[in-house]
């Protein structure tokens, strides 16, 4: 089970995640991420629905953070609970991301 | 290097014999029958029709053993395919039977039957053909997808509708003289296949680009060829061809399309198989790894997902009383995460072999990794170095999973400190050494997320509280017996479901520093 709700407002980029991102769905992600990524300024994601991510979506998160920073960009991470705060944490990605 | 392998041919093989077992029995029965039934009496476009249909069943049986040869030696398996190919062998079957039962009002009810599942197998050979190009051309496909639940469920409905209509007689029926007439419904029953060849024809017009010239050839025989036959049928009471024509394209099929995936299955696996005894000659696999150093014992396993992985541990001694045990997780699977893989275990160890901390290492190594890492890849690593002497260890943890400990006669506990970033990701990373103490007795257990990501069948995932669990059973076991322990409990959680992410674990039982110069001194004694 995954779900990616992405929105392009101006330059505004809105993703809600939601179920599983893992090897088999992070790939969606990615698809999505390099289609509209490109007229964004401003990435925001939603996690509120995101259960559980694995290597493979944080990699995913991480190109998304770099094109960002390459271009001057902001990118957020909202709503983010205490199962994907632990991943995070244990990869250190809680030093590269800005959770809100 | 287990993938469950020995149990799936385990169970083709015995679905081969069945199957197989079964087609022969439906060519001897058609011989039988056609022996007591007096050949001479059939009409001779009804004798030649029964022909037909069991020369095309001996060529379908012939078929369904090349395919499950081809299942033993090469690993293709088009079980769609197979599927088909046993469809339309019933479907030939009942053809046969229905002509030769045709007129008898004793044989009534058989003739019924018999009909009931020739018009069964119709939908089911279609939507066998159906799954079968959706396999060549590939299921992500949007198109597929959507028809594939439509077709699926339709698919449901026809065979319901016949089941029916073995009662109420709406596609078709056999009166008590044996004589079959047409339903007004029959229309409705060719709709399916009908809405299916048209799914199939609209496929190969989108994904045209995709596919070479044979598929396309091979493909559309099966759906052009079957029309001229039912075009001659109209004319022609007692010829139904449709079936005989069918297995002859599937043969078609199977000469041009399976054998060719074959052959290149068989040279890619080649490939990986040998990259495989690569990737494990690399790793130090040969236990114990020190035979001449007592003061601990150590045992490390990977089990990657497929023939390659992204997970790697090491073990190597920098110095006569410092050795560096290391464990990591390359993002992403198969070969792009073992050519990650490959390098990350490389530039580790030849940068730890320089001496310096772990955090110096691992900063050392990061930009070397990140430069010209065109796939965004990054690895996870935990690395220590223990000194032997007295058991001091200084680690470093680049994002990956907390070491579980056990101090002596205690019970396994997850170390939690301070995590650095991923390695690879970024161009800047600092990161900072932390230390511990093993005792005498105490054994550290490092892992991959693959032991706590472990999924059963209904998505559940093995999670960190039964790895502990797992692990305090044989909390007193020697390493091998610790990992053999884990491996047993993430096997019988996750059942029958594939394994989807590699599996390495590395676990060190640290013992008395004293015990080598015991030892010296009992060997300069003897």
């Amino acid at each position: 089970m995954f779900n990616i709700k992405a929105n392009l407002s101006g330059t505004t980029l809105n993703i809600a995640l939601e179920g599983l991102l893992d090897t088999q769905t992070a790939p969606k992600l990615e698809e999505v991420i390099t289609e509209k990524i490109g007229a964004a300024d401003e990435v925001n994601f939603d996690l509120a629905g995101l259960e559980y991510l694995t290597s493979a979506g944080l990699r995913v998160l991480l190109t998304a953070q770099q094109e960002m920073d390459d271009k001057d960009g902001k990118m957020t991470m909202a709503n983010v609970n205490d199962e994907i705060m632990e991943v995070f944490e244990m990869t250190g990605f809680t030093d590269v991301l800005t959770i809100i | 290097m287990t993938n469950g392998k020995n149990n799936n041919s385990r169970v083709t093989k015995k679905t081969a014999v069945i199957t197989v077992g079964f087609d022969i029995f439906l060519i001897i029965a058609t011989i039988v029958i056609l022996h007591f039934r007096d050949v001479e009496t059939l009409s001779p476009i009804r004798a030649m029709n029964v022909g037909i249909d069991l020369v095309c069943m001996i060529i379908g049986f012939l078929l369904l053993l090349f395919c499950y040869i081809d299942l033993q030696r090469v690993g293709v398996d088009f079980k769609s395919f197979r599927y088909m190919v046993q469809a339309t062998i019933l479907a030939l079957f009942t053809d046969a039977c229905a002509w030769v039962m045709e007129n008898r009002p004793e044989l009534w009810l058989l003739n019924r039957i018999d009909n009931t599942v020739f018009y069964l197998t119709m939908p089911t050979v279609i939507y066998c053909f159906w799954r079968y190009v959706t396999q060549i051309i590939g299921r992500d496909e949007p198109l597929v997808k959507k028809a594939e639940l439509f077709l699926k469920l339709g698919y449901v409905v026809e065979m319901l509708l016949c089941v029916a209509n073995f009662f109420f007689g709406f596609f078709f029926t056999i009166d008590h003289q044996g004589v079959y007439h047409r339903g007004a419904l029959f229309p409705l029953f060719m709709l399916y296949t009908v809405v299916l060849l048209i799914l199939v024809v609209a496929l190969l017009v989108t994904c045209r680009k995709r596919l070479t010239r044979k598929q396309i050839i091979a493909i559309a025989t099966y759906l052009a060829t079957p029309f001229p036959i039912v075009f001659i049928s109209i004319f022609i009471y007692g010829l139904s061809l449709n079936y005989a024509i069918c297995m002859l394209d599937t043969l078609v099929m199977y000469c041009i399309l399976n054998i060719e995936q074959g052959r290149e299955k068989l040279a890619v696996e080649k490939e990986l198989s040998t990259a495989s005894s690569i990737q494990e000659g690399v790793l130090p696999h040969v236990f114990p790894l020190f035979p001449e150093r007592k003061e601990f014992d150590l045992h490390a396993s990977m089990d990657p997902a497929k023939e390659v992985g992204g997970d790697f541990y090491d073990a190597f001694f920098i110095d006569d009383d410092h050795m560096a045990l290391v464990i990591a997780d390359v993002s992403g699977k198969g070969i792009p995460a073992a050519l990650f893989m490959l390098i990350s275990r490389t530039l580790i160890k030849n940068r730890a072999m320089m001496g310096g901390t772990p955090a110096e290492i691992l900063m050392d190594v990061n930009p070397q990794l990140f430069e010209g890492n065109q796939a965004k890849m990054f690895v996870t690593v935990w690395l220590g170095i223990l000194t032997v002497s007295t058991g001091h260890v200084v680690e470093v943890n680049a994002g990956h999973e907390h070491p579980a400990i056990r101090r002596a006669n205690g019970e396994f506990e997850l170390l939690k400190r301070k995590h650095g970033f991923v390695l690879g990701g970024r161009k800047k990373i600092r990161y900072t050494d932390d230390e511990f103490d093993l005792a005498p007795g105490d054994t550290l257990f490092v892992y991959t997320d693959g032991v706590p990501e472990a999924t059963d069948s209904k998505g559940e995932r093995f999670g960190m509280d039964r790895m502990i669990a797992a692990l305090n059973k044989r909390a007193d076991g020697t390493p091998e017996e610790l990992l053999a322990a884990v491996r047993t409990d993430v096997d019988a959680f996750v059942g029958s479901a594939p394994q989807f992410d590699d599996l390495t674990m590395l676990a060190v039982k640290y013992y008395d520093p004293e015990i080598k110069k015991y030892k010296k001194v009992l060997e300069i004694n003897f």
